[in-house]
């Protein structure tokens, strides 16, 4: 236990000695917590929904409304925090669903080579060859919009990104003593592949992931932009700042404040995900 | 010699590619639930209409006799009828790709001529000023989607400071020169109209510079990481101790390492731009790929969303078979051969 | 000692971390007169290449604390300005790296990097340089040197590129050649080759050199006189033959019964103990926690004491 305190306190110190880590730590803490907490915290959480309030439509920023209203009045805030509970579930969702498929794909390729590994590394080309937004936009165009199908698309286009990962990962491992080690004195290959090369590729895994948060938000908010995902009334910030965009410059709120929302929850996982990446490396 | 056996390898391997792309694409748009003719024509259409639809694009054959079909047109440069449009898909394809490929080039050219510099002052200052002010340019411009710094630029230089147009691709009173080339700025040099050459670059910046934003942070950060770990390297000790120059160091002799993995980088830049592309299209009104390519995505338009996807896909491929020549170009050791491409 | 070539005086070298201070090179001082041969010898870690790099400044002054003087023909190399460092490196004094797989630049050619070597190094023309570049290969005794010139380093086998390194050494004619364990990366009869190539010809030119090594059977045949380092501090100085007969430091004495032999009887020994932590040294002699003839007077700072003509250590029995 002692030990184990120690270790997190100097994994804390390393953490906290990059400004932005701990910047960025700060700012997912309290996006995440905000999310968790949405009903509780935001002024007016019957906006999430469909609700009118007409009279207090198109308010820019002032006191009542943090950051204005909308074209029926709802109150711009709560609706960016729940924008935010959407956003993180779908991350949570698309990366819980992609990442063991891809690592899987990844690693029995890495591992195994020969013929499963062209094929399996084939067919992954064959996804990244499509320019990820695009696969997904068309994915989205062919299916009816909605969360599930959102989601779905979005996880079509990213497992082969972890696939590349753990494939690369797998394969030079391959050679290393302790993997052939663990194959003279005979290890079954689920041993191998789960106890000897998983644990030694979970950093760069984790790292990805954290990173992946972040972007995972940008893609799936690039396809509510375009109508494709979620659809009005739950609120998205894609599709929030897409409404905005046609009342520019005078309701310059309705797209700035969602647009500044996105750019925070990404800065603020991609300078966690700095944080943990420069940690792990320093920890081997 | 080598060079070309390299460049015919990369350029079989991406055909292999673009033929599985095809088989993906189609695949998804036929085994997919709802019938697109049905939604093509709509609830209200009649049994009959649909079915007739569904014979005309051949939905009632077997999917691989439609495979066939498919690709047997696409050799021949038919893509289909686009169900949105009611005009070949090619057509459309011919007519919009040019002013989106156009766009890319112009933001790629600002990814290189900014990100690299930047990327190369903030390795060459290590921990000074410019490199702090590099890493938060760097922060910022890859933590928004190019929409979001799409609406911030509009927002700010076209209505707040109206430096540049707010949308489009040339002011009304302008007329395109006679196309030649498909992209706008070059047929306007070719023709000597520098007037409209000039509204056209005034149009184009904005939008390039909200697509370029993030490929510039991560061309930037990538270069200095990589230029970084090369000052670093015995090489550069061994430069030092000779008393190369700061200058040829920097510009030369690290930087030519350094670039390597930038090129390899700036490869999976071209994907970004090209599915970025459909969403600054969007917010600035450019006559692009993109505007079919939503519109035949909203409107379940089978032969338009495989048709763009194959498009994008084949232009994405060459794009990085050219990043491959040059990073072959740049790297002797897979030029020669000691290094598999 | 002021008539030397190269003095240097009680460098002290300090490197800040963030658990603290390491104290690196602690009061090194030695002479090297015109045309000498010194090797430098010791274990890995124990400062000998960072006093080579310490003698062509390429250590990052803002990170790395450096103290003492390393008088070079009367001026201080401490205390150079970079721009005054152009006249000194690769010029007067130059270096040979150890790893020629690393230490060339993938991805320029052999010719323009001794290219650049000469030009930067005497200011000639590219035709001039071209000339020189050829016929310094050549001498090298590099086969089909136009060949090599326009090759890449990957292009070249190990001991190809080392004669290369050697060659960018020696091309510009320095005084003062530090060479930094050269060839340990090659095997063990083209090292050989790399070392007597070496030796033939700085001696033809006239240079000193200073023989980084680990080493021993290296410094019995290619150096003068030897220094012993350990921890950071130089602990034993005197001729080749001297040392080698009568080692007077529990160190030296324990280096060379660790080289293995090919005559006599036993296996070579080890050291006991690990190389000295530099965050928190012992007091005095740093060899101490391994010494096994260690007593108090150890624990403070030994000076080099003279136990023999130009023979000198660093040890609390000898006082």
């Amino acid at each position: 236990m002692g030990e184990f305190k120690t270790a997190l306190r100097r994994a804390w110190y390393r953490f906290s000695r990059n400004a932005g880590s701990v910047v960025g730590l700060a700012i997912v803490g309290v996006i995440v917590l905000a999310a968790l907490f949405a009903p509780l915290i935001t002024p007016f959480p019957g906006h999430a929904g469909g609700a009118l309030d007409i009279l207090n439509a198109n308010h820019p920023p002032d006191g009542r409304n943090l950051l204005g209203t909308d074209l029926v009045g709802r109150d711009l805030f709560t609706r960016i925090i729940y924008g935010y509970r959407l956003s993180l579930f779908m991350a949570v969702v698309v990366l819980a669903l992609t990442v063991p498929v891809g690592v899987a794909v990844g690693l029995a390729a890495g591992y195994a080579g020969g013929m499963t590994e062209a094929v399996l590394m084939r067919i992954t080309d064959v996804f990244l060859a499509v320019p990820p937004l695009v696969l997904a936009m068309a994915i989205m165009g062919l299916l009816p919009p909605s969360l599930i199908y959102g989601m779905m698309a979005v996880s079509l286009m990213w497992w082969p990104w972890y696939a590349r990962l753990a494939f690369s990962i797998a394969r030079s491992l391959r050679q290393e003593g302790y993997v052939t080690a663990a194959e003279v004195i005979g290890a079954s290959t689920w041993h191998v592949l789960l106890r000897e090369i998983l644990p030694n590729a979970m950093p760069s895994i984790l790292t990805k992931m954290t990173l992946d948060v972040g972007f995972v938000i940008l893609i799936a908010s690039s396809l509510s932009f375009l109508g494709l995902g979620v659809q009005p009334p739950t609120p998205d910030l894609g599709s929030m700042v897409a409404e905005g965009a046609g009342y520019l410059p005078d309701l310059w709120w309705l797209a700035v404040c969602p647009g500044v929302a996105i750019l925070l929850v990404i800065l603020g996982t991609n300078l966690l995900g700095d944080g943990i990446r420069d940690l792990l490396e320093a920890e081997r | 010699m080598s060079v070309w056996r390299f460049l015919a390898r990369r350029l079989v391997a991406s055909l292999f590619v673009l033929a599985g792309v095809s088989v993906l694409i189609f695949c998804l748009a036929r085994v997919i639930p709802g019938d697109p003719a049905r939604i093509a024509l709509g609830p209200n259409a009649e049994r009959e209409q649909v079915e007739a639809m569904r014979h005309e694009l051949w939905l009632d054959r077997p999917l691989a006799e439609q495979y066939v079909r498919f690709v047997g047109g696409a050799l021949r440069g038919d893509l289909g009828i686009s169900l949105y449009n009611h005009r070949p898909v090619m057509e459309t394809i011919r007519r919009t790709l040019p002013v989106t490929v156009e766009l890319i080039l112009a933001a790629a050219v600002l990814t290189a001529l900014i990100g690299v510099p930047m990327g190369i002052v903030a390795a060459r200052w290590r921990d000074g000023a410019i490199d702090n002010i590099t890493r938060l340019i760097s922060l910022l411009g890859a933590a928004a989607p190019s929409f979001v710094w799409a609406i911030l630029l509009m927002l700010g230089f076209a209505y707040t400071l109206q430096i540049f147009p707010i949308a489009g691709r040339l002011s009304e009173a302008m007329h395109a020169p006679p196309s030649v080339t498909g992209l706008l700025l070059v047929d306007c040099v070719i023709a000597g109209q520098w007037a409209v050459l000039g509204d056209g670059l005034r149009h184009i910046c904005l939008p390039a510079l909200a697509l370029s934003l993030s490929g510039i942070a991560q061309i930037a950060r990538m270069t200095r990481a990589n230029m970084v770990e090369v000052y670093d390297s015995a090489h550069i000790e061994l430069a030092r101790a000779f008393a190369f120059s700061e200058a040829s160091m920097a510009l030369k002799y690290a930087l030519r390492p350094a670039l390597i993995p930038t090129l390899t980088l700036f490869g999976l830049q071209i994907a970004a731009l090209l599915g970025n592309a459909f969403l600054v299209e969007a917010v600035f009104g450019y006559p692009g790929i993109a505007q079919f390519g939503v519109q035949a995505i909203l409107q379940k338009d089978l032969n338009g969303i495989v048709g763009c996807v194959l498009v994008i896909a084949a232009a994405f491929l060459a794009a990085n078979v050219a990043v491959d020549l040059a990073v072959a170009f740049v790297d002797p050791r897979i030029r020669l051969g000691a290094r598999r491409g | 000692m002021s008539d030397a070539m190269l003095s240097v005086e009680d460098v002290h070298l300090r490197v800040r971390r963030f658990e603290g201070v390491h104290h690196i090179l602690k009061g090194v001082s030695f002479a090297v007169q015109a045309g000498e041969r010194l090797a430098i010898v010791g274990e890995s870690g124990c400062g000998k290449s960072l006093t080579a790099r310490v003698l062509l400044g390429l250590l990052d002054r803002k990170r790395i604390d450096i103290s003492g003087v390393a008088r070079f023909n009367g001026t201080d190399l401490l205390g150079l300005a970079p721009a005054a460092w152009r006249g000194v490196r690769g010029r007067r004094i130059a270096m040979i790296f150890q790893d020629p797989s690393t230490a060339l630049n993938p991805v320029f050619t052999i010719g323009d990097q001794l290219r650049t070597v000469i030009r930067r190094g005497q200011g000639v023309t590219r035709a001039e340089a071209d000339g020189q570049a050829l016929a310094m290969l050549e001498a090298v005794a590099i086969p089909d040197p136009a060949r090599v010139l326009a090759a890449y380093p990957f292009q070249l086998s190990g001991g190809l590129a080392q004669r290369v390194l050697i060659a960018m050494a020696l091309v510009n004619r320095p005084e003062l050649i530090v060479a930094d364990e050269p060839g340990t990366a090659l095997d063990v009869t083209v090292q050989e080759q790399t070392l007597r190539l070496m030796h033939r010809l700085t001696a033809e030119r006239g240079a000193a050199v200073i023989l980084i090594t680990h080493n021993l059977g290296v410094v019995r045949r290619f150096a003068a006189r030897i220094c012993v380092m350990y921890g950071g501090s130089i602990v034993e100085q005197g001729g080749v033959d001297d040392i080698f007969a009568r080692p007077a430091h529990p160190y030296t004495q324990a280096l060379l019964r660790a080289v293995p032999r090919l005559t006599g009887a036993g296996l070579p020994e080890g050291i006991d103990g690990s190389v000295p932590d530099y965050l928190s040294p012992p007091s005095g002699c740093r060899f101490r926690p391994r010494c096994p003839r260690a007593i108090d007077a150890c624990a403070v700072d030994q000076p080099l004491l003279e136990v023999g003509p130009g023979h000198q250590v660093a040890c609390g029995r000898a006082a």
